[in-house]
């Protein structure tokens, strides 16, 4: 990982309140007991299914050459975002054989999380309506 | 037949990862600038649409405080663009329905919309907060989805709590 703002940091030091507790979060998540080689796998899968920019390799949970728990874990991520209602009971067995309670304690809340900022990423980015707008209008509507 | 059970307290297992979770979800519940109706229907819409039984069952108190009624959550459906909800709300549940549909897909009209309604701040919230909805209420999905429920208010996340 990188200390150089991403695009999106940009963008979210609009709200530094909320930009410094998810940062936390994120780091709380890399900090946990996931190697951070999966956790960048599942990243990059997750923001390529949204159509996200990835550096690097994107994995391919069919690929013959990866682990068992490697490819139980890819395979989750990857349901996770095409639809969560697929992810059956097979899966979660594969899962469960393969990570403690605590490592699933981070997987789950770093794909829900990896992808929340992929679609962040979509829509404050990659059309930057934040620069576009406080350019064109730096008022404030009034909150309802 | 599933050889195990995935425990519905699974998160608690990583202290410190839900602890953050929880800060940074309190944060952007009760201590942001967007008012706590237009969050909830968001949260609602994303509840609908992601199938989490639980997400749509509850209802936080500080929106119903705030004025979201069962009759206005009703409206939170397909024929929504159609209804007696304002303007504010047909913005919010469309934008929703971008970021969870097709992120990549915002109309011009869309962003004049959203436009009309929050400021750049208000917007980066409401979008931190439709991620997390949707995020961790996919989580909910994957671990076995719950079953319908009753409705239920419940307290507005808040930090500390």
């Amino acid at each position: 990982m990188t200390d150089d703002p991403t695009p999106l940091d940009r963008a979210l030091g609009a709200r530094p309140d909320l930009q410094g507790p998810l940062h936390d979060l994120q780091g709380a998540l890399r900090a946990g007991p996931v190697e951070p080689p999966l956790l960048d796998a599942c990243e990059s899968l997750i923001r390529h299914r949204l159509g996200v920019p990835v550096s690097g390799t994107v994995p391919d949970p069919g690929d013959p050459g990866l682990d068992a728990r490697t490819r139980a874990v890819l395979v989750v991520a990857e349901q996770f975002v095409v639809d969560p209602h697929g992810i059956d009971d097979d899966m979660r067995d594969r899962l469960l054989d393969h990570c403690s309670l605590a490592e699933l304690a981070t997987l789950m809340p770093a794909f829900a999380v990896f992808d929340a900022l992929a679609r962040m990423e979509a829509v404050l980015v990659e059309r930057p309506i934040l620069e576009e707008r406080t350019e064109a209008s730096p008022g404030s509507p009034a909150t309802q | 037949m599933a050889r195990h059970r995935i425990p519905a307290d699974v998160l608690e297992h990583n202290p410190d990862a839900a602890a953050a979770f929880w800060r940074l979800y309190g944060i952007v519940w009760s201590h942001g600038t967007v008012d706590q109706p237009t969050k909830e229907v968001a949260r609602l819409r994303n509840a609908r649409t992601t199938g989490c039984n639980y997400c749509k069952a509850i209802r936080f108190e500080g929106a119903r405080r705030g004025g979201l009624t069962e009759d206005r959550v009703d409206l939170i459906d397909d024929d929504y663009a159609c209804s007696a909800l304002s303007a504010r709300d047909k913005a919010v549940i469309g934008y929703v329905d971008t970021m969870l549909h097709d992120p990549h897909g915002m109309s011009s009209a869309q962003r004049a919309a959203l436009d009309r309604e929050l400021d750049p701040g208000q917007l980066v919230e409401l979008t931190l907060g439709i991620g997390l909805f949707h995020g961790f209420s996919k989580i909910a999905v994957a671990l076995g989805p719950p079953p319908e429920m009753p409705t239920m208010v419940v307290p507005t996340p808040d930090w500390p709590r």
